[in-house]
């Protein structure tokens, strides 16, 4: 039963009912909302100001349900966000967002090109891309969260082809792959099967089983990050008894590194490496032992394990 | 100096309903919980006004408005804000609207109040100056609010005239836009733009 450690279930039960039943309202009424405030004219209307706004509350919406063991609902949400954006023109920014709902969803393929992103989306495989040139610093930025969507999407060792060696790489390219090598998510390749030699690029060999336990490090490491965000939504103790929360509840890159070991059925290797062995007490659910980001480790298993079941009906 | 136009959104309460917020529009303009709780009379405000105002306060206001707000010289208007979601980095856009009607109608449990208005912004940090707003959302002057930053918050002191307040927008539970009162002596901030006319 997926539920977020620091909310206590009696405590913030009903205001997860109030906070969501808001954001729902918010985003079903966005356009009317925002229109009326601002006395908008046709010109500003077609330029959908308020589509963002109404994602924005429509994901902060899937992460309460995400945190509050409301799977089913916070996946409506997720698929509520995404068709909001794909129905329209996508532009950069969005993108990264794009990429981590469907992942979430399952059956979308976001791989990352020599010449930019791409995302695949059934049922028509529509299909959007950008260049890295296009993208630049925004991209940039969300290296991390393409790498995670990459690796939980279908077939993910094939959407790596960024990393592949080539003789010759325009500059936006090689910026691209830089980024993309710095980003914390991609520290776990191994893990997935996915070695890299000194210069970063994919090796044809499978990794080393040393690489795949300092993978697993970098993996566990990333539950601190996540952590440090959820402190940082506590420090405001009148906000967060609301759930109005500053910083995502949901670590989303983190999320999607673990539907992506569900769904590739590494578990039963993944959890045979030698440094699980130091946490079993963690796997058997002693939580009194475990730190937050031990904690944390556990729910984002049990949300993956939760939303796996349910999207691969 | 720059004119934002900004929202505040008040729930309906024992102590404020239709009739205060029409009044609110109309002459009464918006007062902080420190001037609505001062008995002096109007020679004194400036000087019990002067020590109240202060980085200190501001940042209580801010960072720990739960035990400031019942005295705080600030109020907390919303601009809205667009953030970089630092986990999946991308574009995240929290409209004034939202917030404002997240205040206004306690996310959704009772009728409330969005007052549109515009106030005069300082393109510096002056929280011990009256007379115009701080613009807390601006992260590039004011870091150590990062943590709020979604709110989008502009903080007014002391009080915002009735002639900055545009309209009163009246909303019920369920977000449903119920009636809206336009202020018949509103001031549009055009009247003190830098745009000359000719002569």
């Amino acid at each position: 039963m997926p539920w977020l450690p620091l909310l206590e279930q009696d405590e913030f039960s009903n205001a997860a009912d109030v906070r969501l039943n808001f954001l729902d309202k918010f985003s079903k009424q966005a356009e009317n909302l925002i229109k009326e405030e601002q006395f908008l004219s046709d010109d500003l209307v077609n330029k959908k100001l308020w589509l963002l706004p109404s994602v924005a509350a429509l994901t902060e919406a899937a992460e309460i349900a995400f945190a509050t063991n409301n799977t089913e609902r916070g996946l409506q949400f997720t698929r509520d966000a995404l068709s909001k954006i794909m129905n329209e023109k996508t532009n950069v920014s969005s993108f990264a967002r794009m990429s981590s709902l469907s992942a979430i969803l399952g059956g979308s393929q976001t791989i990352l090109d020599e010449d930019g992103p791409i995302l695949r989306i059934p049922p028509s495989s529509r299909r959007q891309q950008f260049s890295w040139e296009a993208s630049s610093p925004v991209m940039r930025a969300a290296s991390g969260t393409l790498v995670a969507a990459a690796l939980a999407s279908d077939k993910p060792r094939s959407n790596f082809k960024l990393l592949s060696r080539r003789e010759e790489s325009g500059e936006n390219t090689k910026l691209a792959r830089i980024a993309v090598t710095l980003a914390s998510e991609t520290a776990t390749l191994p893990l997935f099967e996915m070695s890299r030699d000194d210069d970063g690029f994919l090796r044809t060999d499978s990794p080393k089983k040393e690489d795949k336990i300092f993978a697993a490090m970098s993996f566990l490491s990333l539950h601190e990050r996540y952590a440090a965000s959820l402190r940082l939504n506590m420090s405001d103790k009148l906000r967060w008894r609301e759930l109005r929360c500053r910083a995502p509840l949901i670590d989303w890159p983190l999320l999607l590194l673990h539907l992506a070991i569900r769904r590739q059925k590494l578990e039963p290797y993944f959890y045979d490496l030698p440094i699980f062995m130091y946490f079993k007490p963690i796997f058997n659910l002693k939580f009194e032992n475990a730190g937050l980001a031990g904690r944390l480790f556990i729910f984002l298993k049990s949300l993956a394990e939760a939303i796996d079941k349910q999207t691969s009906r | 100096m720059l004119i934002q136009w900004c929202l505040k959104g008040i729930p309906e309460q024992n102590n404020f309903s239709d009739r205060e917020a029409t009044n609110a529009l109309n002459f009464n303009g918006l007062s902080s919980s420190w001037l609505r709780n001062q008995n002096a009379g109007a020679s004194q405000f400036s000087s019990l006004a002067h020590p109240v105002l202060s980085q200190v306060a501001l940042d209580a206001h801010v960072n720990g408005f739960g035990a400031a707000a019942a005295n705080t010289p600030y109020m907390s208007l919303t601009a809205g804000c667009v953030e970089l979601d630092p986990t999946i980095n991308s574009i995240s856009v929290f409209s004034a609207m939202r917030t404002a009607l997240d205040f206004a109608t306690k996310g959704g449990q009772c009728r409330g109040y969005v007052f549109r208005m515009w106030v005069i912004v300082s393109p510096k940090p002056a929280p011990e100056l009256p007379g115009f707003a701080e613009e807390v959302r601006e992260l590039n002057l004011f870091q150590q609010f990062c943590l709020y930053h979604r709110e989008g918050e502009v903080a007014a002191k002391l009080f915002v005239p009735a002639r900055q307040i545009q309209k009163v927008m009246i909303f019920d539970r369920d977000l449903i836009h119920v009636n809206t009162h336009v202020n018949p002596g509103f001031v549009p901030p055009e009247r003190i733009s830098n745009v000359m006319d000719v002569l």
